[in-house]
């Protein structure tokens, strides 16, 4: 017996691939954590060179490991999720480095959101290909939430420094990002446990969502109440940051025609003809001299195109879940439970105006399980004019706009 | 030179994990959930470290951690049994192969389907003392019990062991 206790010692070990994944898992959770970042300043003292790497640094220093590196390692780190051995290098010094560069409180809060987003975006991902557990979920939650209220700290700095322009530019944009990803979560299609697993994240996004939309629409109304002259410009602003979108979004759909399936198309393309028709009211608000209603309602448009954008982007398509014809529903049950009024007209457009499409999108969902990914990709970008990183779903590019 | 924690901590990784592996998959039967069940140990491990908590014995510390994990699981579902699991870890009698190899395999999933049918604790205590070589000290410390009442113990572990293992055989 006592043999075969020590032949099933020698014998038996973790697989090694998941023992580097667990080791790396470990790793990026030490290097995160307060004991090592600083709280306990002598066992940050004694740290190893190996360490060192991970650690904060200076970012001169940062900037130099990817120049050093070629961009080679940093490039690959971009597409790495959690349990992959480079994805300490994406959270430990990509986005450390990223955090250096952004000065300005709208840089800052931009990047916040953006690092949300990225949670949502690799827990997507990991859920996708059912290899989502408990504890990445957790930790990617946690993630996630962190972003989202530090996002929110650096926009409460913006409308302290007077730029509510940027403030209310800011929170809209993550509001329609966290819409668009929200239905991305429940487009993914695994087995109930996955599903159980991908739930509080879902949740978290929904509720966060709801919380920038009344963030949003709070500085909206500080816009209409006590901007004067200004108002017009910042309307005309937002008109054409919506214009630049839905043109953008128009561009993608035409692209991909043929690639999304008959339910998908109508229900983006509802969608688009919603974010026209805010971008139209807006401009005849403007016309007479209502700035503040214009302002809003180009958000409105605004989000509802970059929304679309988001899931035009993401290439990923509502896969065939039989008789369910769960997809149109899914999405207006997503999207109803926004806090924001509007949009919720705009869902509204978007339920009742696609009842005859939902049914086809059953019917197509059914037998289009395997349809090719669109190649469009679409910036969610605003104004357009923010530089842009790219990272790779798959086989999909998804385009992050860092710039607004 | 003091060791700076965190290169510490992944050291004992690198030293346990292994071990620790087997010790959950004897208990759960299942390659799967001892997988992460060694992740959800260390993970516990470290955050009783971040909160400035001392251990002495990392090894036991790991041992208790994990005991308490599996004691936790509601479920005790068999995901991958044994035989699959030997099959895969392709276990065999290296320097006699033939059929030395097929015997010692299909002893060792006896000796396990033994193992599952006894009590929780005996599993327990078979498990650090045979495979994870651990001392009645130290199996004392896992469990919170005295060193003299782990020997008693392991003893009738082995006794009711064998008395599944080899029939004929008497507690």
């Amino acid at each position: 017996m006592n043999k075969i206790f020590k032949q099933f010692k020698k014998e038996a070990k973790l697989d090694p691939k998941r023992k580097a994944d667990i080791r790396a898992h470990l790793a990026h959770m030490v290097e995160s954590s307060p004991l090592v970042q600083g709280k306990n300043a002598r066992v940050v003292f004694g740290r190893t060179p190996a360490f060192s790497f991970f650690k904060p640094m200076p970012v001169f220093a940062g900037v130099a490991v990817l120049v050093l590196a070629g961009g080679g390692v940093s490039f690959a780190a971009e597409q790495s999720l959690p349990g992959d051995p480079l994805y300490s290098v994406k959270t430990g010094v990509n986005e450390r480095v990223l955090a250096a560069l952004a000065v300005s409180p709208k840089a800052k809060a931009s990047l916040e959101a953006d690092l949300a987003l990225r949670r949502i975006d690799e827990a997507s991902k990991l859920a996708d290909g059912g290899d989502l557990n408990s504890q990445t979920e957790t930790e990617l939650e946690a993630n996630f939430k962190d972003h989202s209220e530090k996002m929110n700290s650096q926009v409460a700095a913006l409308q302290a420094e007077g730029d509510l322009d940027g403030a209310a530019e800011v929170s809209s944009h993550f509001e329609a990002s966290l819409r668009g990803h929200d239905s991305l979560l429940g487009q993914i299609e695994v087995d109930e446990d996955h599903m159980a697993q991908i739930e509080p994240l879902r949740e978290q996004v929904s509720s966060t969502a709801g919380a920038v939309a009344g963030l949003r629409a709070a500085i909206e109304l500080k816009v209409a109440a006590e901007l004067g002259g200004q108002k017009g410009a910042m309307a005309q602003g937002r008109i054409d940051a919506a214009e630049h979108a839905v043109g953008t979004l128009k561009s993608a759909l035409d692209l991909g025609k043929g690639r999304f399936n008959i339910g998908d198309a109508a229900k983006l393309q509802t969608q688009l003809d919603a974010a026209n028709d805010f971008l139209n009211k807006a401009r005849a608000k403007l016309q007479i001299n209502a700035e503040g209603d214009a302002f809003s309602l180009a958000g409105e448009g605004l989000r509802a195109a970059e929304e679309a954008g988001i899931v035009v982007n993401s290439g990923r398509r509502k896969r065939g879940r039989g008789g369910e014809s769960g997809g149109g529903s899914q999405h207006a049950g997503t999207t109803v439970n926004s806090t924001g009024t509007a949009t919720t007209t705009m869902t509204h457009a978007t339920s009742t105006g696609n009842g005859s499409s939902t049914g086809v999108e059953g019917d197509e969902g059914g037998n289009g399980g395997s349809g090719g990914s669109p190649t469009s990709t679409l910036s969610g970008g605003a104004s357009g004019s923010g530089k842009t990183t790219t990272s790779t779903s798959g086989s999909v590019d998804i385009k992050v706009d860092l710039g607004y | 030179m003091k060791q700076p924690i965190e290169k510490k901590f992944l050291a004992a990784y690198d030293a346990h994990a292994d071990a620790i592996f087997r010790h959950c998959m004897i208990r759960v039967y299942s390659k799967d959930k001892a997988e992460d069940l060694v992740q959800e140990t260390f993970v516990r491990v470290w955050r009783y470290l971040e909160k400035g908590e001392e251990v002495e014995n990392i090894r036991a510390f790991l041992y208790k951690v994990a005991n308490n994990l599996i004691i936790d699981q509601s479920r005790k579902k068999k995901e991958e049994r044994l035989e699959e699991m030997i099959e895969a870890q392709r276990i065999k009698e290296p320097s006699h192969p033939g059929h030395k190899a097929i015997e010692a395999q299909t002893l060792l999933g006896q000796v396990f389907e033994s193992m599952e049918g006894l009590p929780e604790e005996q599993k327990q205590l078979l498990t650090m003392r045979f495979v994870d070589d651990l001392d009645p000290k130290e199996i004392a410390e896992v469990m919170g019990i005295t060193a003299n009442n782990v020997s008693v113990k392991i003893n009738r572990a082995v006794a009711a062991l064998k008395a599944r293992f080899e029939p004929g055989t008497t507690r």
